[in-house]
């Protein structure tokens, strides 16, 4: 029978079904390689978790040490994070911020979506380039690691396969995407696609010409420009990663030369995903993974639940209080999110906690771990500045306390003004409670093994992490709870979690150089200065502008380049340099739940994937009184802070 | 014309403010802007904010920063000659070691090839570092207190030595070596003092043995565009206030660190643990031989020559 169709629906039906077809070709294409990657990184993860275990046996049984331990944990660390870039994109789950693109009427979405993914794929693609420069000039130079002389291009080169792979699965999704508004064909689709496409173009190309600029623009505008556009393109839900890296990549460009550009991108990036120090990530977050697939997780809230069930938000409270006890063990707050987020979210989703509640206060909870030592937030502070790192550590215990009490007051009387928001559960009987708790002693020995490794000083965080996993594993194949499938199971999602979250590290890192080279916090600063203010106008000028500053940075990026500003600032107002330490801590650690840019909500999305990002922002909001009340009571008394350092 | 454009020189510092480290680059900046008349202006980044140790001389290559620190050690395989005097032993005194450097680049010029036409850099100066001691919790008065003990150090060098004399090492960044030290995981630090301050590894460790031993080297780097936009004349002062870089910055890390301790607590090994040093650390010399043998360097002769002009300048 011959169709109504016109002519031209039919051009545009062949012209879906093209790239359909394109896009299902690309995802066979890169699945057997994808599914390599996979393998690789999970005998790197596995061998990172055996190379710790072998350093620590080995050292307090034998004084001995794996000969270079540390470069072959960076090294492995590299396979760790990069492996599974492409197996995630495949399954659209990169860091996103989907709160204007929820809103865009369904013709707009999908050639905004693809605009997103077009420059995704451009940069993502440069960056593979770039990777692969710097594999060359590490191999033509014969760079090898210090303690082994093991080269390191190879590991250099296996990034920019799992970043090209990476690219290729966003070409691979953007076909589909094109394919889908192909069909639709709705005249306003393509124009917005027109739009996009001129758009990206031209930031490319800006790029690459920074010259090409029609018009003439300061230092500090250009960089103003380059945050503009990074806001921009976040908020129109272009891949978080990939926005910092294109900002980074045409900002740096514009302010000194494409070449400079294109130098920091290969270098930045490949430093982070080096840097042993990230292997905390993966291991805390694999612990946790056993721990929740082994059921313990289950029993522990179970126990939980059957004491404080009753009490209002008594579940979130309970989180809270062991998401601050096990990220006070890692010096960063992202493992304490990963590890807790993945043995607290399910069991309050089956509570049926309001998972705005529940997904908001672990995000919250673990910035506890910055403020209760060991604190990398603090000796980056004490570098800065020349203050005593042990001062500001014990500095940073008291309001680390203080601000899990005013998060459990804050969830409990929000429980009790809304039972919805936490459902409370039947009072159990002194016997019910008892025979729940033997169930937990798996989680007790864990929590012991790791925290009494660190603060015995047997071990180092990255340490008490791969041992955390090893006796995880122990534990749980003791008891028969975990099956193999189920073990590999856990080692994909760990791969997987990590790869979304140290990608949005890796450009984030890249970003700041952005912004260290334009000046802009200087002048901010300046700014401040020159408004002349009274002592406490002062701090609160400078607590405003760590507001504005936490929406876009990281907290340790944040740190180094405001710190050397305002610290000559506060000490000439005549402030105590641990107070202000302690306090400028809190605020950078608010800034990583703040939106745009919030790393703890992004790591807590990547885990609760159902729940939008939307959703855990507006869950945080809230808890922005339990940081004000922090931040107000330690300006009142200043002793919060300093009474434990004056007993030093 | 050229000489009448601005020039902005980037310039990342090394250590957080108000080191020795910085006050230094600040002095050199303030030379740098004397001979140009105020042409040019430095500008200056806090410390790993445009670029970290490990890239800084890609950094500087490709126009990041306009002067760059070189911390050879980082980038262990580019400068293969230079570990010469990174051998435990070979050098006593940062000032006399830098000067045997120079006199060796004159009599065998592929000492002096450090950078290629890639890297896109001109070499300022290139001097030898201070050399690594011991900063302890636990007194280490002899080679025989080591045996068993956990250190960080340094650099790989360090780990190496440390390794022969059978304690176990790693290397470490001075934050991890401060947050290692106060929870006990290692006995002490292998470094030179200049880490002693800007870390504040005097917090946390009490006694200090002194050994001299793998001091590194570094060079000051121009990326050459900038370089070439400098007239003949501000090219020849440059290289003339370049040493003086140098020269501040040997005499002021040592005194800093060592003012607040009490000399009871620093302690210096006896003549025969230091000939049995010397012996163990044989082996990383002959090393270096075969190494600079493959690279077609007369290796031997070399090492010969170094020694004979470290014992004699040591003696004048
Ligand atoms: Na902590
Ligand atoms: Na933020």
């Amino acid at each position: 029978m011959v169709t109504q169709a016109t002519p031209s629906a039919a051009v545009n039906e062949r012209i879906s079904d093209l790239l359909d077809s394109l896009g299902a070709g690309l995802k066979n294409a890169i699945s057997w390689p994808g599914r390599v990657a996979l393998y690789l990184g999970g005998i790197a993860l596995v061998g990172l978790m055996g190379l710790m275990v072998a350093d620590v046996a080995l050292r307090n049984l034998f004084a001995i040490v794996v000969p270079g331990g540390m470069e072959l944990t960076g090294l492995l660390t590299v396979l760790v994070v990069l492996s599974t870039l492409s197996v995630v994109e495949i399954e659209r789950n990169h860091v996103q911020v989907d709160l204007v693109l929820r809103a865009l009427p369904e013709y707009a979405r999908g050639p905004t979506v693809s605009g997103g993914l077009l420059l995704a794929f451009l940069t993502i693609l440069i960056t593979a380039l770039q990777i692969l420069a710097q594999t060359s000039y590490l191999r033509s130079n014969g760079i090898v690691t210090g303690v082994l002389g093991l080269p390191e291009w190879p590991f250099v080169a296996a990034a920019a396969a799992f970043v090209f792979l990476f690219a290729l699965a966003l070409l691979a999704n953007l076909a589909t995407e094109l394919g889908a508004v192909a069909r639709a064909a709705d005249m306003r689709s393509l124009v917005i696609l027109l739009i996009w496409g001129i758009v990206v173009a031209g930031i490319v190309y800006l790029s690459f010409h920074p010259d090409a600029l029609p018009f003439p623009l300061s230092r500090s505008a250009r960089g103003l420009m380059s945050i503009g556009l990074c806001f921009l393109l976040i908020f129109l839900g272009v891949h978080v990663a990939a926005a910092m890296a294109v900002t980074a990549l045409v900002g740096i460009s514009m302010l000194i030369s494409p070449a400079a550009s294109l130098t920091s991108l290969g270098t930045t990036t490949i430093d982070v995903v080096s840097d042993q120090t990230w292997s905390v990530v993966p291991l805390f977050t694999w612990m946790g993974l056993i721990v929740v697939a082994s059921g313990f997780a289950a029993e522990l809230y179970r126990s939980a639940y059957r004491w404080i069930g009753h009490l209002p938000g008594g579940l979130a409270s309970a989180s809270t209080v062991a998401c601050a006890g096990l990220s006070s063990i890692v010096g960063d707050t992202l493992s304490g999110v990963y590890s807790m987020g993945s043995i607290a979210l399910p069991e309050m989703r089956a509570y049926r906690y309001d998972m705005k509640l529940a997904t908001a206060s672990v995000a919250c909870a673990a910035t506890i771990g910055v403020m209760i030592p060991p604190s990398l937030a603090f000796i980056v502070y004490g570098m800065v500045t020349e203050v005593s790192i042990g001062k500001l550590f014990m500095a940073g215990i008291l309001p680390g306390i203080l601000f899990t009490v005013i998060l459990i007051a804050l969830i409990t009387v929000r429980a009790a003004l809304n039972p919805e928001l936490a459902p409370r559960g039947e009072k159990s009987s002194w016997g019910e409670r008892l025979k729940s708790s033997t169930g937990t002693w798996p989680i007790l020995l864990l929590m012991l093994l790791v925290l009494g490794g660190i603060y015995s000083g047997a071990v180092t965080p990255n340490e008490a992490a791969g041992l955390g996993v090893f006796g995880a594993l122990t534990i749980s194949f003791l008891t028969r709870r975990l099956a193999l499938a189920r073990l590999w199971d856990s080692i994909a999602s760990t791969l997987r979690l990590t790869a979304a979250i140290i990608v949005i590290f890796m450009f984030a890192a890249a970003f700041s150089r952005f912004i260290a080279l334009s000046g802009l916090t200087q002048q901010l600063a300046e700014l401040v200065i020159g408004l002349d203010l009274g002592k406490y106008q002062i701090i609160a000028a400078i607590l405003v502008f760590y507001v504005v500053i936490g929406m876009f940075m990281n907290a340790l990026p944040a740190l180094v380049l405001t710190v050397p500003i305002f610290f000559p600032i506060a000490m000439s107002a005549g402030f105590d340099p641990v107070w202000f330490g302690v306090l400028v801590v809190i605020m950078v650690e608010l800034g990583v739940v703040t939106p745009p840019i919030g790393v703890n909500v992004f790591a807590i999305a990547a885990i609760a994937r159902d729940v939008p990002m939307y959703d855990i922002f507006m869950g945080v909001l809230p808890f922005w009184i339990a940081y004000v009340i922090l931040i107000v009571l330690i300006v009142l008394f200043p002793q919060i802070s300093l009474w434990l350092p004056s007993l030093m | 014309s050229a000489a009448a454009d601005g020039i902005e020189l980037k310039m990342q510092f090394a250590s957080p403010d108000g080191t020795s480290w910085n006050d230094m680059d600040r002095r050199f900046a303030a030379q740098i802007e004397a001979v140009t008349g105020g042409r040019a202006e430095v500008q200056f980044f806090p410390p790993n904010s445009v670029t970290p140790f490990k890239d800084w001389l890609q950094a500087t290559g490709a126009g990041l920063l306009d002067l760059g620190f070189v911390w050879h050690p980082i980038l262990p395989g580019k400068f293969p000659q230079m570990e010469l005097f990174s051998l435990p032993g070979l050098s006593k005194n940062q000032t006399i070691a830098s000067v045997v450097y120079w006199r060796l680049r004159d009599e065998y010029p592929e000492m002096g090839n450090l950078f290629s036409e890639q890297d896109n850099v001109v070499e300022l100066a290139t001097f030898v570092a201070m050399g690594s001691h011991l900063h302890t919790q636990k007194p280490v008065r002899t080679l025989g207190d080591l045996k068993g003990k956990v250190f960080g150090a340094q650099d790989s060098a360090g780990v190496k030595v440390l390794e022969e004399l059978r304690a176990s090492a790693s290397v470490m960044v001075g934050s991890d070596a401060y947050l290692a030290l106060q929870r006990g995981a290692i006995d002490g630090v292998l470094s030179a003092w200049g880490w002693v301050n800007n870390f504040k590894l005097n917090e946390v460790t009490t006694y200090h043995t002194l050994l001299n031993l793998n001091p590194g080297t570094y060079s000051s780097v121009m990326n050459k565009d900038t370089y070439d936009r400098l007239t003949p004349e501000e090219q020849k002062h440059l290289a003339d206030i370049t040493p003086l870089y140098f020269f501040y910055n040997t005499t002021d890390s040592a005194a800093a660190a060592t003012a607040d301790i009490p000399p009871e607590n620093i302690f210096t090994l006896s003549a025969e643990d230091q000939a049995e040093l010397a012996t163990k650390m044989r082996p990383q010399w002959d090393e270096w031989v075969t190494k600079a043998d493959a690279m077609g360097l007369p290796g031997q002769e070399i090492l010969d020559e170094a020694v004979r002009l470290m014992t004699l300048y040591d003696r004048n």
